[in-house]
């Protein structure tokens, strides 16, 4: 798979060994998407809620089909990501393919869609953390607080811009990893009276109504795989590194998540998860282990489910704040969001205006009371995993369209065959997940958040595209620079020439 | 005899007095690295098509940093992109233009303990020099003057950097518009370096990792 570079290779300059040793391999950068993904968070946090919640006993079934509906839309996500001059942010991509007003709603949608699950991770920190202090201490701790102290430590990172150290993760990862496969094993080797059925595997629950929230859960759990692209420009062997990356994260995800969620199902029967996960929330995969392998493996789970969560957060809220960056060197968002903080570069505006978000939300939770896992989790995970399908879906047709208007000799299949069917798989799971939000979202068919949510897309979307609108009508040399990130140029108002030369749509 | 572009920079990105840094590391080797690139323009020696780094043939430029960094450039000739220069550049830059200002006397190494640890900092020998730059540059574009081609590109290197802040202060919303007239009236080669440091700045952050 992976093979390091040979040093000292003939015809290269020092200049050349000195940029190769800052280039990333396609470990680091596959390490870095898994990571935004969480696998431990994953596996406790959405597939028990997702059991609980949906009460269908597919899950495993949706994982199988979301993983080849992202492995078809990471064909062509990949395939243009060299043509995209600010590659890992979906509006860099929809500026250049559905056009710059295009763009700018998705900037703005994605804003909001990192920034609502960075809020609704809080509630799985408080989550995580509660039975882990009340078995090492013995204290009661009101979920909110420890999401306060989250809060805190995310914020002051944030605005440091530290990532956590890097081995750190890296061990931690592994460690979760480790986990996850003991757990499932164990638990495919325990399976609940009646032997193990693997019927949770059977197609036909891709047949029953509230598919869609199937689709949405397995999508919520694989949210990361988006993220090596950013560093298209930076890997060692460009057009090599990002691809297998991307798609050995994705792969790495689908067996880990199909594994422990269907573990989860024989262990417990698929006649009893729902009302199981129901009653013991993220406790179940830890419950099951417990009975199974004793308290040593449940408080190493535990504790990397707590781990999992924050080092989530923190890849959450840097996404975020990145893309709020982006768009203020754009002047897409007001160009402070664009400052670089003094000390550091660090994003700092975006960073604080998300803890600010964050804050917020925590404190309106406290107060009205909510389930953290279920009803700040759960709810704005799925309310932010939402706006990313809708982000692929747009991704996958701006690929087309990209090929289709400007010919290359990338193969047929990477530039017109997977985007095809991604556009189509991407548009039937949007309008699945669409159908059946009460069940995404377990709320009675009349709430009107199920009407409030789509909307808020909506209503960005239209905002940002109107904006798009005045932008090409008033300010043209704002306008050119939609979508261009960081090589925007707009401080100096030189630009670099990338958004000259093409069609002023 | 007046500053070269890196020198001026410099004391431009520190403290008049105390000789700290005014912004991280980081943005200012990126800004450093401009302005070493932007003497070799200024000096005729190379130009810039494309994002990339063209050789030109001209005589060998006066200083003797410049000099060697135009034969780094040319041993070096598989890598011409202008942010991979910069990038490669900014983590020099900082030691070679200290060690061309202590050379010249406009700095002087000092001692600094601060807890356990001791700490070389460089501290301006004369403080008029060292803020002399910045002085000139708010002066005359507080007075909408034209300004040289090398101090144009300053003002661009201190913008693409963001240190408008600290060098124009008050009238830092003031300058924005005459300097933006004038950044636009360089030379092609000289626009676009500016615009590619300034986006490796924000590139920097975009693709932050660690």
């Amino acid at each position: 798979m992976y093979t390091t570079p040979k040093p000292g290779r003939t015809g290269r300059g020092r200049v050349t060994s000195a940029l190769a040793k800052d280039r990333l391999g396609v470990p680091a950068v596959t390490y870095f998407a898994v990571s935004m993904g969480s696998p431990l968070l994953a596996t406790a946090g959405v597939i028990t809620t997702g059991y609980a919640i949906t009460g269908q006993v597919g899950i495993p079934i949706g994982f199988v089909v979301m993983a080849a509906v992202l492995a078809l839309f990471c064909v062509g996500y990949v395939t243009m990501a060299p043509y995209v001059p600010n590659a890992g942010a979906f509006n860099a991509y929809v500026s250049k393919g559905l056009g710059r007003p295009a763009g700018v709603a998705a900037g703005w949608m994605a804003l909001l869609s990192y920034n609502a699950m960075q809020v609704g991770l809080y509630g799985a920190l408080g989550d995580a953390a509660k039975p882990l202090l009340q078995a090492w201490f013995g204290v009661d701790i009101a979920w909110w607080v420890i999401a306060l102290i989250g809060w805190a430590v995310v914020a002051v990172l944030g605005m440091q811009h530290i990532d956590l150290n890097g081995k750190v993760l890296a061990v931690l990862l592994a460690a979760e990893v480790l986990v996850i496969l003991v757990y499932a094993i164990s638990s495919l080797f325990h399976p609940a009276e009646g032997g193990p059925s693997f019927a949770a595997l059977e197609p036909s629950h891709l047949f029953e109504p509230g598919v869609g929230a199937l689709l949405a859960l397995a999508l919520l759990a694989f949210i990361g795989f988006e993220t090596a692209v950013v560093f298209s420009e930076e890997a060692r062997s460009p057009g090599r590194t990002v691809p297998v990356a991307t798609f050995v994260a994705l792969g790495v995800m689908s067996v880990l998540y199909l594994l422990a969620s269907l573990a989860m199902s024989v262990a417990a029967g698929p006649a009893n998860i729902g009302a199981m996960a129901h009653e013991h929330g993220s406790g179940l995969v830890f419950h099951l282990a417990g009975e199974q392998l004793g308290p040593v493996m449940v408080g190493i789970g535990r504790f990397l489910y707590f781990t999992s969560v924050l080092a989530c957060m923190i890849a959450v809220h840097n996404t975020a704040a990145r893309y709020a960056f982006a768009m203020g060197r754009e002047r897409v968002l007001p160009a402070v969001f664009g400052r670089t903080s003094h000390r550091n570069s660090s994003p700092k505006i975006g960073s604080i205006s998300q803890s600010a978000l964050g804050l917020a939300v925590i404190v309106v939770y406290a107060v009205i009371g909510g389930d953290p896992l279920r009803d700040l989790f759960y709810l704005w995970n799925s309310a932010g995993a939402l706006g990313i399908l809708i982000l692929l879906t747009l991704t996958s047709i701006t690929v087309l369209v990209f090929f289709a208007r400007n010919p290359s000799r990338e193969p047929l299949f990477r530039r017109v065959v997977a985007p095809a069917i991604s556009s189509v798989c991407t548009v039937i799971a949007l309008v699945l997940v669409l159908i059946n939000l009460d069940k995404v979202f377990d709320l009675p068919a009349s709430s009107p958040v199920l009407l409030a949510i789509p909307g808020a897309y909506v209503l960005i979307a239209v905002l940002g595209l109107l904006w798009g609108l005045h932008l090409r009508a008033h300010k043209p040399d704002i306008y050119a620079n939609i979508g261009l990130g960081a090589k925007s140029a707009a401080r100096t108002g030189l630009g670099l020439g990338l958004g000259s030369s093409e069609e002023q749509q | 005899m007046p500053l070269l572009l890196a020198d001026d920079y410099y004391l431009i990105a520190h403290d008049d007095v105390s000789g700290t840094a005014r912004c991280g590391e980081g943005r200012a080797g990126l800004g450093l690295a401009g302005a070493l690139l932007g003497e070799l323009v200024l000096f005729g020696s190379i130009d810039i098509e494309r994002r990339n780094i063209v050789i030109l043939d001209a005589p060998s430029p006066g200083d003797a940093l410049a000099r060697a960094l135009l034969e780094e450039l040319m041993r070096n000739g598989d890598v011409t992109s202008v942010p991979d220069w910069l990038q490669y550049l900014s983590q020099k830059a900082q030691s070679q233009v200290v060690q061309r200002l202590l050379h010249a006397g406009h700095l002087r190494a000092t001692e600094v303990r601060r807890m356990l640890q001791t700490r070389t900092v460089y501290v301006p020998t004369d403080m008029n020099v060292a803020a002399w730059a910045a002085a000139r540059l708010a002066n005359a574009l507080g007075k909408n003057e034209q300004l040289s081609v090398p101090d144009i590109v300053l003002s661009g290197l201190v913008v693409a950097t963001e240190l408008e802040a600290e060098v124009f202060q008050h009238s830092a919303h003031e300058v924005a518009r005459p300097l933006r007239r004038q950044l636009t009236g360089l030379p092609a080669a000289l626009r676009a370096l500016l615009s590619e440091t300034e986006a490796a700045v924000g590139d920097a952050v975009l693709r932050h990792r660690r």
